[in-house]
């Protein structure tokens, strides 16, 4: 890992961060992509990284998911700082528009998971305090539920109905209007 | 509950995150079930914080709620067709001898005096008030309401039509009668902005209306008229062809011209055309109260989305996914009772996206409501 590179290649070595996962899994991941979590931001900036950053509120399976969401993120955001000099306007819009483009396949693409998934990773992403990773995942659950009824909405997420008849009656009488 | 397999993780969704998903859910309708689906949800809807949600497009000929923005028709038990206006969460209908404000989200109702009861305020000196109608500076005839506003739960402001003049009167609910103000030149908008009521007039001058409430009656009338901008030196007063709206955007009033290019009634077929051919011009001023002047604005800002129609409650709409810096505004014409829902990014042909055409007189096929909470 340590192995002697180009000048880049060392600086991004030398930049690396442990994560480990709450089944202690460890996964090597550039400061630049774990920096996209504030969270583990604000630990470098205390410098409490060496040896490792545990979290031990997410599963090696759902960290997984999440350093690939950064991973992807991070690269387009060195991108696009990179490339700012070395282009036209004209050209750089065109690289930028590209690159939006691919984030956005990325992102559908990152989105086609089951609902267990999806509420794992809203949980990752927001005890990472990931925004954009968080943003994308609310907005999945948002689009999912629109033009829904309740029950629809209880099948899909798998939720059973424990309002009591009380509560029931109550939400018929204030909204009728939106059940029929 | 024998059986009955337990709930995924799903209904325990923390409610901040729960919050976090419900601010992408712009139509109200969307909310209400949200929180229909388990007791948690339900008290997550309660504790957010969240951005007004879009208004419902209503119908004056069928009574049909139209949600935005995906318009999936809505039907109020109980709620009559053929209201006058709607004023925020409120439709108002005419009864024999009152207004009366329906708000179909609650049942809530509210009693206002009928429009043949508008009266001037008796003058310094006078103790005797008057009927408008027929009264010295006034034109005979029938007042309509063009817009109503709820200023609070004891101030009800109207914008009436008559047959030479626009007048501008306040009543609190269940009174029996409204005041007129004196003296006030044609306006063509009002607004309630920061506990105050303004006009706005042709020649684009704002007017302050100051309120003062009778310690006998009780009744609130329009002590004062101020002018808080004078002068607009982009106004050409030449050009008649415009409508103005007041509107509240992030804490500033805003003045919006519209242009309107000639007539509109010829025909259902020419009305579709025009509106294509000739996309309407408008032009959106700040007020600055400091330096009694209107000032141009290019931008409506990222987060905000103005509703403007017939008898509107104008008001803004932050963070509602892509609807956006947008006017949301309804065409409605007097002739073919078409309506019709346009909406525009502001990117397309200018820095702000195009607004509506209104009747003087308000008598529009549909009107925008605004979910009370």
């Amino acid at each position: 890992m340590a192995s002697a590179g180009s000048g880049d290649e060392k600086a991004a070595a030398a930049a690396m961060i442990t994560l480990i996962s709450s089944d202690n899994e460890k996964f090597e991941v550039t400061e630049a992509t774990a920096t996209l979590s504030q969270t583990i931001r604000h630990m470098i900036e205390d410098g409490c990284t060496d040896g490792g950053v545990p979290l031990p509120n997410v599963t090696s399976k759902i960290l997984a998911r999440v350093i690939e969401y950064c991973k992807k993120h991070a690269t387009a955001a060195a991108g696009e700082e990179g490339s700012s000099s070395s282009f036209s306007d004209a050209a750089f819009l065109e690289v930028d528009r590209a690159f939006l483009e691919e984030l956005e396949e990325f992102d559908d693409a990152f989105l086609e998971v089951d609902r267990a998934t999806l509420f794992d990773l809203i949980l990752a992403a927001n005890y990472l305090d990931i925004k954009g990773l968080l943003n994308l995942t609310c907005q999945k659950v948002a689009d999912s539920v629109k033009g829904k009824t309740p029950e629809q909405i209880r099948e899909m997420y798998n939720i059973v109905n424990d309002l009591t008849p009380e509560e029931e009656a109550e939400i018929r009488r204030e909204t009728q209007w939106a059940f029929e | 509950m024998a059986g009955t397999p337990p709930s995924g993780p799903w209904a325990d969704l923390p409610p901040e995150l729960a919050g976090l998903v419900l601010g992408r859910l712009p139509a109200h309708v969307d909310r209400v079930r949200f929180a229909a689906v388990c007791p948690q949800w339900r008290s997550a809807v309660r504790q957010a914080r969240l951005p007004p949600p879009l208004p419902l497009l209503v119908l004056k000929s069928s009574g049909t709620f139209y949600s935005m923005p995906r318009g999936e028709p809505l039907r109020f038990a109980g709620c009559e067709e053929g209201f006058v206006t709607a004023s925020g969460s409120w439709l108002v209908y005419h009864r024999a001898h009152c207004l009366l404000l329906v708000d179909p989200f609650t049942g809530a109702t509210m009693t206002l005096p009928a429009p043949s009861s508008v009266y001037l305020p008796a003058k310094d000196g006078d103790d005797v008030s008057m009927p408008a109608v027929n009264g010295p500076s006034m034109a005979a005839g029938q007042f309509e309401v063009i817009k109503l506003i709820v200023c609070s739960p004891d101030l009800i402001a109207a914008l009436f039509w008559s047959r030479k003049n626009n007048q501008i009167a306040v009543c609190r609910p269940g009174a029996s009668r409204w005041l007129v103000a004196w003296d006030l030149p044609f306006c063509t908008d009002m607004a309630f902005y920061q506990g105050k009521l303004y006009a706005v007039n042709f020649a684009e001058i704002l007017l302050a209306l100051d309120i003062s409430v009778d310690d006998n009656t009780g009744d609130p009338c329009i002590a004062r008229i101020g002018h808080a901008i004078k002068f607009n030196p982009l106004n050409n007063p030449f050009n008649v062809n415009r409508m103005l709206y007041l509107i509240e955007s992030r804490g500033s009033l805003l003045l919006v011209r519209r242009r309107i290019f000639g007539t509109h009634n010829q025909g259902n077929e020419q009305i579709r055309t025009f509106a294509v051919q000739c996309e309407p011009e408008f032009v959106v001023f700040e007020a600055d109260f400091e330096k009694s002047r209107w000032v141009n604005v290019m931008n409506l800002g990222d987060d905000q989305a103005l509703f403007l129609g017939p008898c509107y409650k104008s008001v803004c709409m932050p963070q509602c996914d892509s609807l956006d810096n947008r006017v949301w505004f309804l065409d409605d014409y007097k002739n073919g009772h078409i309506y019709k829902v346009e909406w525009e990014s502001s990117s397309s042909s200018g820095p702000l996206p195009m607004i509506t055409w209104r009747d003087y007189r308000g008598r529009s096929a549909a009107a925008w409501l605004f979910p009370s909470k």
